[in-house]
């Protein structure tokens, strides 16, 4: 296979594209309204499993080694389990569904 | 909010040009099988996948039941024989090309996904003894237990063991690549698909592949009417990043598709109206079979199709008395007398009859083995079931012998949703081809649900394996032409038109990240959602499906250009709603050209109010030419017999295919 990889060569002359190759980027978290994954800080390793097996890429690896990857983007969690079911460690990492989508069991009723 | 260093390298602006025979779009089950059949036939494959193609696409988590494995060693049915019933069944508006590979090559892949590792029997003997089970191969069936023609099967093992065999066969994987547009050359009157772009979604960098073939096995359109800012994560049934990206990249390059005014009511929205698929009593799909009570306790009866109620759990499992077989299944609604199935009461009868609200699932009342194949096995092997169904209850203490699940919406659905409160959902539109699985742009093929009227995962592997051992077959057979000439990076890049096709791209990929604007991608996917909700709900006209044109036409001209992105990742879902919005355009326009109104096409016309008349039972095609949408018409049937069209293109295969029933 033939691979050639041009590093800040663009194609597009404009200025302003300039302005930003080279430039260091940012993320901010984007909060919402639920809380898809918490972390047990004494169990988690820092591996980043988790975030590389997110689909929706909504973890971003922490920059301090050894820690949780940053829940960034959480609203764009769609809730699949990948990350907990690649988590090297149980327990370290858990899902949980927003309260609104939590169904309801009772006990069954014995019929007579 | 708090802001944090990128953690990727910023390559925006660098460029990266790559080449091989075959490039396959999406890394789902569709597009991991394409990748395989092309390298099994010694060609150079590269496989871009937006997300980690060892878990991407809908079967990414799992994958419980696969649907019309007709050649299977325990089925009564032929595949001529199931596709011609769903054929029949969606009243001809049918892929029925698709259906057949499903039912003719469906066991095939089966066998191939054991091979790699996955499991497909119950090796353990977890459920000996069991009605679903034969015991001799250890195959378990679902749905119709006399005629054994869908299997349960443990998906959550699939993608791993498809990923590490792509690996094992040296295909080329990009993950974390989205594909953005394709490359095409024109020929005279003719498109030729020469490869495509796309951009790495952690550093910007832009990428361009030349092929002599290209799959698409991008999933369908989703977020079109139904979306939420707060969880948009949680506003479809399938996976976040399946949002039709390869319809908005094929129908700027002008690709052909059918059945794109084809919308249904809401079925699932897990960010507002229903439940998580699975996550709720009911007695369908995933759960099929399961006993239904009422608030009381009362059991709700299943009934077979002439209202005869069934009065053991597994006659839920029989075809009626002259009944051959039955249908059930994901795009399976409300089938017609002849494959009608057994099914609970209508909701209606048991209102009249004093069943109490709130229905439940109360699977402590089946037998031992059916409790614990669905809780345990159905629910757990099925997609985003282990982690957030299973184990999430299981941990919360219910138990299925001790506690029943409630069940939500009119009676056991997850939730109702409102007329429109729209979806691309239960066979809708997509791409329309020929016997090979290749679009109207040469050398572009597409499998999964990126064809029209999909159906489910095996669907998927077999039109993605299908499509991807015919685009192999094609980049075979092009020494000498243009497609192969551009494999040689010089000529690549002496061709203008490509290169302009390339730059033209990268500077719309760029664009939130260099201009001043400063609207997130939420404000305009919202937007659009509430335009196609004004305009393409329920019931359509003229006039109001021109407005949502106007509309659409004014967001591309003044919102478009204020969309802003910190990071590769706002960009990636930028570039996914501007394809949401070429994706709402084709469906606008799409309902226009349909002159009459349709019940098997969920579609309405208060200005076409006359059902289904004779002249327009045909497949309406759309494709963009000189960045106009054009009509075009295809008999439904252009398909031919199934069977008889299958074996004049597949003689090759059917050869090969002998090994896998010595």
């Amino acid at each position: 296979m033939n691979n050639t990889i041009k590093q800040n060569k663009t194609t597009d002359p404009s200025e302003t594209l300039k302005n930003i190759e080279g430039k260091e980027l940012t993320a901010s978290t984007v909060p919402c309204s639920a809380r898809p994954l918490h972390f047990d800080d004494s169990l988690c390793i820092g591996c980043n499993s988790c975030a590389r097996a997110c689909q929706c890429d909504l973890l971003v690896p922490s920059q301090e080694k050894g820690r949780h990857p940053i829940v960034m983007y959480p609203g764009e969690c769609m809730y699949c389990g990948a990350c907990v079911m690649e988590c090297p460690i149980e327990g370290a990492i858990r899902l949980q569904h927003p309260l609104i989508n939590q169904s309801k069991f009772v006990p069954v009723i014995r019929q007579k | 909010m708090t802001q944090y260093k990128w953690p990727y390298p910023n390559e925006i602006g660098a460029s990266q040009h790559l080449t091989c025979d075959v490039l396959v779009l999406g890394g789902g089950l569709a597009g991991t099988f394409a990748a395989i059949a092309a390298a099994r036939k010694g060609q150079k494959v590269i496989l871009m996948e937006k997300g980690t193609t060892a878990r991407a696409g809908s079967a990414g988590s799992g994958f419980d039941h696969w649907e019309s494995a007709c050649t299977n060693p325990g089925c009564l049915l032929t595949p001529k024989e199931v596709a011609e019933a769903y054929i029949n069944e969606q009243d001809h508006y049918s892929n029925g090309i698709a259906h057949y590979i499903e039912c003719r090559e469906g066991w095939d892949r089966l066998l191939d996904i054991e091979q790699f590792g996955g499991k497909i029997r119950d090796t353990e003997d977890e459920f000996k003894g069991a009605a679903f089970r034969d015991d001799q191969t250890k195959l378990m069936y679902a749905y119709d237990y006399t005629n054994r023609y869908t299997l349960r099967i443990w998906g959550s093992g699939f993608k791993p063991a498809l990923y590490k065999e792509c690996l094992r066969l040296g295909v080329k994987i990009l993950d974390r690549t989205e594909a953005t547009a394709l490359l095409t050359k024109t020929k005279g009157k003719k498109k030729i698909g020469v490869g495509a772009c796309g951009m790495n979604v952690h550093t910007g960098r832009f990428i361009t592949v030349s092929s002599k073939s290209t799959v698409l096995a991008m999933s369908r359109p989703a977020r079109v009417w139904l979306f939420s800012s707060d969880l948009p994560g949680l506003c479809e049934f399938r996976p976040m990043n399946s949002i039709g990206s390869g319809h908005a990249m094929g129908f700027r390059s002008g690709v052909t598709f059918t059945m794109m005014e084809k919308s249904v009511r809401g079925e699932f929205s897990a960010a507002g109206r229903s439940f998580p698929p699975y996550s709720t009593g009911n007695n369908h799909n995933t759960w099929y079979g399961a006993t239904m009570v009422d608030a009381r306790g009362m059991e709700i009866p299943y009934l077979d199709r002439d209202g005869k109620v069934l009065e053991n759990v597994d006659d839920r499992f029989r075809p009626a008395p002259g009944q051959k077989f039955f249908l059930k299944g994901g795009v399976i609604d409300n089938p017609k007398y002849e494959y009608r199935g057994p099914e609970t009461m209508p909701f209606d009868e048991l209102m009249k009859r004093g069943y109490k609200l709130p229905f439940y699932a109360d699977l402590s009342r089946m037998p031992e083995d059916e409790r614990r194949v669905i809780w345990g096995m159905m629910v757990g092997e099925e997609g985003r079931t282990k982690v957030p169904v299973l184990q999430y209850y299981t941990e919360k203490g219910f138990d299925p012998e001790k506690d029943m699940l409630q069940s939500y919406g009119n009676g056991w659905k997850s939730g109702d949703f409102l007329g429109q409160e729209r979806q691309l959902f239960g066979a809708p539109g997509g791409i329309i081809t020929d016997w090979d699985l290749m679009t109207s742009v040469n050398g572009v093929f597409a499998g999964g649900d990126q064809l029209f009227a999909m159906d489910c995962g095996g669907a998927a592997s077999a039109t993605g394996y299908y499509a991807g051992r015919k685009a192999a077959d094609y980049a075979a057979e092009q020494a000498g032409t243009t497609a192969a000439s551009l494999l040689d990076e010089q000529e690549f890049q002496r061709d203008t038109d490509l290169q302009k096709q390339c730059a033209d791209e990268q500077r719309r990929l760029l664009a939130p990240m260099t201009g001043d604007g400063d609207m997130s991608w939420k404000e305009l996917n919202f937007a659009i959602s509430k335009c196609m909700q004004n305009y393409c709900g329920e019931i359509k006209c003229e006039d109001l499906l021109l407005q949502g044109l106007d509309l659409l036409h004014n967001y591309r001209e003044d919102a478009v250009p204020q969309l802003h992105a910190e990071n590769p990742h706002d960009l990636m879902r930028i570039h996914e709603v501007l394809d949401i919005l070429d994706v709402s355009e084709m469906i606008l326009e799409a309902c226009r050209m349909r002159h009459s109104s349709s019940e098997p096409l969920h579609f309405k016309r208060s200005d076409f109010p006359e059902e289904d008349p004779q002249k327009d039972r045909a497949f309406i095609t759309i494709h963009k030419e000189d960045g106009k949408a054009v009509r075009g018409e295809i008999p439904l049937d252009y398909y031919g017999d199934v069977e008889q069209s299958y074996e004049s293109c597949n003689q090759d295969y059917i050869r090969e295919a002998v090994k896998y029933y010595e």
